[in-house]
């Protein structure tokens, strides 16, 4: 246990004890990677946010790490031009790695390490940052987790990277696509990117990466993936995945922009709850999505009526005529099937009918 | 001063002293007003709702949803007729409201008068004048008053076990 503790506290202050001659350039103000998850194989961008450092715009900066391995040693005060970030712009620099090559480790040995501590610092070591760690978002727990897709991080932005990854395991129609394509909007498809098959950028562009093991992810800046204008308001991202040339599709997904409240999920109810061919069958929905409209389908023996629901998006409602329509037949049950404008089957079932004294 | 008390005492009693001869007017014999007599008339449709009898007994809520605005219940009246007597005779339903009940035929109250103990007094409905072929049975759950107005009940049942009740709200249409 001393030794762990001992490891850890040389891990944390060798820094300091090695450059403490170095001028002291401030807190790296933000950090953040591209993709937001990855596999430790695969390439990332590492950005870093030196506003209200000593830093200045477009100076050449770089990075000097020691865990989980120390690629540059023996170099502070002449760091190597593999150690070189780049300037993106608004004093946020850009570092392009594959870790496991970087630090040449493999992906256990990552993992098991104490994770991305570095400085970042002029080439010739005369100024440094504080100690800094870069986040590692954990989605270990998503491949157990049951759900179809989950993104990362969970507070996300217009502006700022965010990482969509799909289970298609989840999806038995997936579980053999060449390649899965993400069909998608911002607030209800108010700003879309299609998934256009015909077209070759958009294939590339709407292309999930393969993460193996039927995982996939899409990563994505919002304002950039949709063309979202100055000053646009995202409230909602809605997609879907689609398999091949729309071979098949998932259902709708959307995911809610931090502080949107999330919507209640939708209530589907029947009124009464015993019914017969002699009766009215009230149907009512709550929460239904912006512009939804309900139609329902209703076959009784060689019958079969259909209207429309009428409402607001908070609560439709049908009111069905049985007696006009059924009342006069002696049959067990009815056929329902509710279905909304794009077509997307809301309820299918049977209502049972009981018989009137 | 004691003429003057005296002649204040006559005055005040030479009314009381009149009306104690004039002889009481009973009035001639008049039979008590029957149901069949507040009932019948044509009565417009007020509101109707479907009650949910076996959610009201769970308490599941909602337990009633109001029909009014649908299926052209509004225009939805019924005509109970009697003869000279005060007689259930015929009655009909008009309006293109769905038929929960059956559009004319016969009606008779199972009770004259309203019961001591509460109990609805029940028009039934029949297909046939001599009122054999029942067709429904509707509770007077408001009996008319001093108000215009009537409440009826028709109630489902399956198996001996109502499920849904339909509560007609109705109000007078005609004088009688």
């Amino acid at each position: 246990m001393k030794k762990i503790t001992y490891s850890i506290l040389v891990t944390l202050l060798f820094p300091f004890a090695a450059f403490s001659q170095a001028q002291e350039a401030g807190d790296i103000y933000k950090m953040y990677s591209n993709p937001v998850i990855y596999n430790f194989d695969e390439q990332v961008s590492w950005y870093f946010n030196l506003s209200g450092t000593t830093f200045a715009e477009t100076e050449d900066v770089y990075i000097w790490i020691w865990s989980p391995s120390e690629p540059d040693a023996g170099n502070w005060e002449n760091s190597s031009d593999f150690a070189k970030l780049t300037y993106v712009g608004n004093m946020v620099w850009r570092f392009d790695l594959t870790p496991t090559t970087y630090f040449n480790k493999t992906i256990a040995e990552i993992k098991a390490s104490a994770g991305f501590w570095l400085r970042l610092k002029d080439k010739t070591g005369t100024k440094q940052s504080s100690v800094a760690n870069v986040p590692i978002t954990d989605f270990s727990a998503f491949a157990t987790s049951g759900k179809p897709f989950d993104y990362y991080p969970t507070k996300f932005y217009l502006d700022d990277p965010l990482s969509i990854i799909f289970n298609a395991n989840l999806i038995p129609a997936f579980t053999d696509a060449a390649t899965i394509h993400m069909h998608a909007g911002l607030n209800n498809w108010d700003i879309k990117q299609e998934y256009q098959s015909w077209l070759p950028e958009i294939v590339a562009k709407t292309q999930l990466v393969n993460m193996g093991g039927g995982f996939y992810r899409m990563d994505i800046v919002p304002r950039t993936y949709f063309g979202a204008p100055e000053g646009y308001v995202m409230s909602l991202i809605n997609f879907l995945f689609v398999k091949d040339n729309w071979a098949s599709t998932t259902p709708d997904y959307v995911i809610y922009a931090p502080d949107v409240p999330i919507p209640a999920d939708p209530i589907l109810s029947f009124f009464p709850m015993t019914i017969s061919v002699k009766d009215f069958l009230v149907i009512t929905r709550q929460h239904n999505t912006v512009g939804q409209k309900l139609t329902y389908t209703v076959k009784g023996g060689d019958k079969t009526i259909t209207g429309a629901f009428t409402g607001s998006m908070d609560s439709q409602k049908a009111y069905i005529d049985l007696i006009g329509n059924f009342g006069s037949m002696d049959i067990p049950k009815l056929a329902l099937t509710i279905t909304d404008q794009k077509a997307k089957v809301i309820f299918q079932g049977d209502i049972p009918l009981v018989k009137v004294d | 001063m004691k003429k003057t008390r005296l002649l204040i005492i006559v005055l005040i009693f030479i009314p009381t002293l009149w009306y104690g001869c004039t002889k009481t007017d009973d009035g001639s014999y008049t039979a008590p007003i029957t149901v069949n007599e507040k009932v019948n008339g044509t009565w417009n449709m007020f509101s109707i709702k479907m009650i949910d009898e076996t959610a009201k007994s769970a308490a599941i809520k909602p337990d009633e949803v109001n029909l009014t605005d649908q299926f052209n219940f509004l225009g939805f009246a019924i005509t109970l007729n009697v003869d000279e007597a005060n007689k259930a005779t015929t009655y009909a339903v008009t309006g293109e409201a769905p038929q929960l009940l059956a559009p004319q035929g016969f009606w008779a109250l199972d009770t004259d008068f309203p019961s001591t103990d509460g109990t609805p007094v029940k028009i039934n409905l029949y297909s046939d004048a001599a009122k054999t072929q029942k067709t429904n049975q509707v509770s007077i759950t408001t009996m008319p008053g001093a108000l215009p107005e009537m409440e009826l009940k028709l109630t489902h049942s399956s198996n001996q076990v109502a499920y849904v009740s339909y509560l007609y709200k109705l109000v007078l249409a005609t004088t009688k």
